[in-house]
């Protein structure tokens, strides 16, 4: 009795632990173009940009300019959050000609959620979204995981050169580390 | 071989002709598809002239901005043996976006539409190519590739490098 107690422990311990390393595992997940890849031209769908309404690409606007490129599998508190904390990485840097943009894979059914996050919040970076949701070709020029939250490419001179992806909100930081970085090497 | 040789001055002709019957429409529906072969049989075909490449988009306010320039230099030199060849890389469902471009910016040289949009064109136009636009190579006269420019262009920039490779300069 006291084996078959102690197998189902230890059977339970294991299952603990594979559950553990999955989680692990999952919350580690690379999605987006690897660090020194080159990024495509792609056209959004701009919802609270200047060129809102449009179909337009921000990575051909932004040229080589020092940039973040987000990508968010859907709208929610924690990409709200996420996108505040960008367009305030973005008002802290937009006058050494830093650039950012939030797209938000779903698709056009995002659009009024931006539109009120924009307003509510006062957000200067555009906000756009696929427009042809997680089948839009976006997805494979960038690699993008659909299973991943979010994922933010930091780039220069049209490369990438960091990737932070999978973060929770409390975990920005590791964007804006990147971004500093890059942006202390980029001065001239 | 010989039949080879044929057959690519047919396409070059055939290019060609395409090419000069859109440069007078100007209609979306128009517009002839191109391969990264096609492109480069009519690059051939133009020997003699300076042939500027210029890839642009819809979609993308840097092409639109430097599109103006590109037009007064081909105004300016196409007297003097300058061709113009201006590829759309937009998307098949985006005709009429391109529509409405060549309604605004009335191209007066051959403009042609990408056949696919993707890394195997840009990689067969040019190696280190990864789909930056606006992108514009420019060709001497004996069609060699002399500069490639993954930026926007200007007049002045545009006009000097062109003005230097012209027969007459």
């Amino acid at each position: 009795m006291k084996n078959a107690t102690t197998r189902i422990a230890a059977a339970a311990a294991t299952c603990c632990a594979v559950l553990l390393a999955a989680a692990a595992w999952a919350q580690s997940s690379i999605s987006g173009l690897q660090i020194g890849s080159p990024t495509a031209s792609i056209p959004v769908l701009d919802v609270t940009g200047q060129y809102a309404g449009q179909r337009i690409c921000y990575v051909c606007e932004f040229q080589d300019v020092p940039n973040v490129l987000a990508f968010f599998r859907e709208t929610g508190d924690e990409t709200a959050d996420l996108i505040r904390q960008l367009d305030e990485l973005y008002l802290r840097h937009k006058h050494e000609d830093f650039k950012a943009v939030a797209a938000i894979v779903v698709g056009e059914e995002a659009s009024p959620w931006l539109e009120e996050l924009s307003a509510s919040a006062g957000l200067e970076i555009p906000l756009v979204v696929f427009r042809r949701g997680p089948r839009d070709v976006a997805m494979r020029l960038y690699e993008i995981d659909p299973e991943v939250d979010n994922t933010f490419l930091v780039t220069v001179n049209r490369f990438v050169v960091d990737n932070v992806s999978g973060i929770a909100a409390d975990e920005f930081g590791r964007v804006v580390d990147a971004t500093e970085q890059m942006m202390a090497q980029n001065t001239p | 071989m010989q039949a080879k040789i044929r057959r690519s001055r047919w396409l070059v002709a055939s290019c060609t002709a395409i090419a000069a019957a859109c440069s007078l429409s100007a209609s979306a529906q128009d517009i002839p598809v191109v391969t990264p072969e096609n492109l480069a049989a009519l690059i051939a075909g133009n020997e003699g002239k300076v042939v500027v490449v210029n890839f642009w988009a819809t979609w993308c306010p840097p092409c639109l901005r430097e599109f103006p320039d590109i037009i007064d230099v081909y105004k300016r030199y196409r007297d003097d043996g300058l061709e113009v060849l201006a590829v759309s890389m937009n998307y098949p469902e985006e005709m009429a976006d391109i529509e409405e471009f060549l309604q605004n910016f009335d191209p007066p040289f051959p403009v042609l539409l990408a056949a696919t949009v993707d890394e195997t064109f840009y990689e067969a136009v040019l190696d280190s190519w990864y789909g930056e636009m606006p992108m514009t190579l420019i060709f001497d006269t004996a069609g060699n590739r002399v500069h490639i420019h993954k930026r926007p262009v200007t007049y002045p920039e545009l006009a000097t490098e062109v003005l230097a490779l012209l027969p007459s300069s």
